[in-house]
């Protein structure tokens, strides 16, 4: 077993037990939620970390079909269990986020530009599975799926890293508002928000990296 | 205004549930759920290898 998953573990474990266990600013509304930044936004750094991995093995599929060779059809295997497991941390980010929502700003939803861009950005990566599964002849389907990756992913860049910063946002990051600029001052909590994002990250590739050897063996 | 900032209440924080000491309940439910889950992905991986080499 290869160094870096048992790292990711360990990151993980030390931030759970660090987030609950390490000082944390005193802030009026968030109060002790504010320890919900080690947990939830991870899932976010991990889904972004693993579209880019889809869109990496998507560009790759497209340049192996270069020079009249045939198309290498593992990169596609790789590219949709990537941005499989990358929706599986958007719906984490998501749930949790709704929760924490509800306990900060008084509800599980609100129309955010935030929040509906997550939403949109899910209604986009649920069309690629849609597209590569209307495809039977397998390189079609991968060469299709790829082109429509690499629109999906800068449909995801937009909706949420860049339009929600430009209008009112309740979420922290947007609309003006500091991401966690009022807390990240806080060496504290860096200390265990990084290695929170660097385990979660690593554990969601080795998880996705997991699916592509399982579709390996069963193709 | 600075009188005003001075007056107010301090945020609440979970310091009683910290110094009564039940907070390691959570951590020990966490632990237990961290470990399984760890534990399963070791397995699965070394499955897979195994796998791997039988094809």
């Amino acid at each position: 077993m290869k160094a870096w998953k048992l790292l990711g573990l360990a990151l993980v474990g030390y931030s759970l037990y660090a987030g609950l266990m390490f000082e944390v600013p005193r802030l009026v509304i968030l109060n002790e939620t504010i320890r919900n930044l080690y947990f939830h936004v991870p899932m976010w750094f991990t889904m972004i970390a693993l579209l880019g991995g889809s869109l990496a093995y998507s560009i790759r599929l497209l340049r192996s079909g270069d020079a009249g060779q045939a198309l290498d059809l593992d990169r596609d295997r790789q590219a949709k269990n990537f941005a499989e497991v990358a929706m599986v941390f958007a719906l984490l980010g998501l749930f949790t986020g709704m929760v924490w929502a509800k306990a900060t700003w008084g509800a599980y939803w609100t129309a955010d530009p935030k929040l509906n861009g997550t939403a949109v950005t899910l209604l986009i990566y649920a069309a690629y599975f849609v597209l590569r599964g209307s495809v039977d002849d397998p390189e079609k389907k991968a060469r299709l799926g790829a082109v429509y990756n690499v629109f999906a992913f800068v449909l995801m860049i937009v909706f949420i890293g860049i339009l929600p910063r430009m209008t009112d946002s309740l979420h922290p990051g947007n609309g003006g508002n500091p991401a966690f600029g009022n807390y990240d001052l806080d060496n504290g909590m860096r200390l265990v928000f990084y290695p929170a994002v660097l385990g979660w990250i690593f554990t969601g590739w080795w998880i996705a990296t997991l699916r592509v050897r399982l579709a390996r063996l069963n193709s | 205004m600075t009188s005003l900032f001075l007056q107010a209440p301090p945020a609440e924080m979970a310091d009683l549930f910290r110094s009564e000491g039940k907070i390691y309940v959570v951590l020990a439910v966490l632990g237990i759920l961290f470990v399984g889950l760890a534990a399963y992905l070791i397995w699965m991986d070394r499955r897979l290898a195994k796998l791997e080499k039988q094809k």
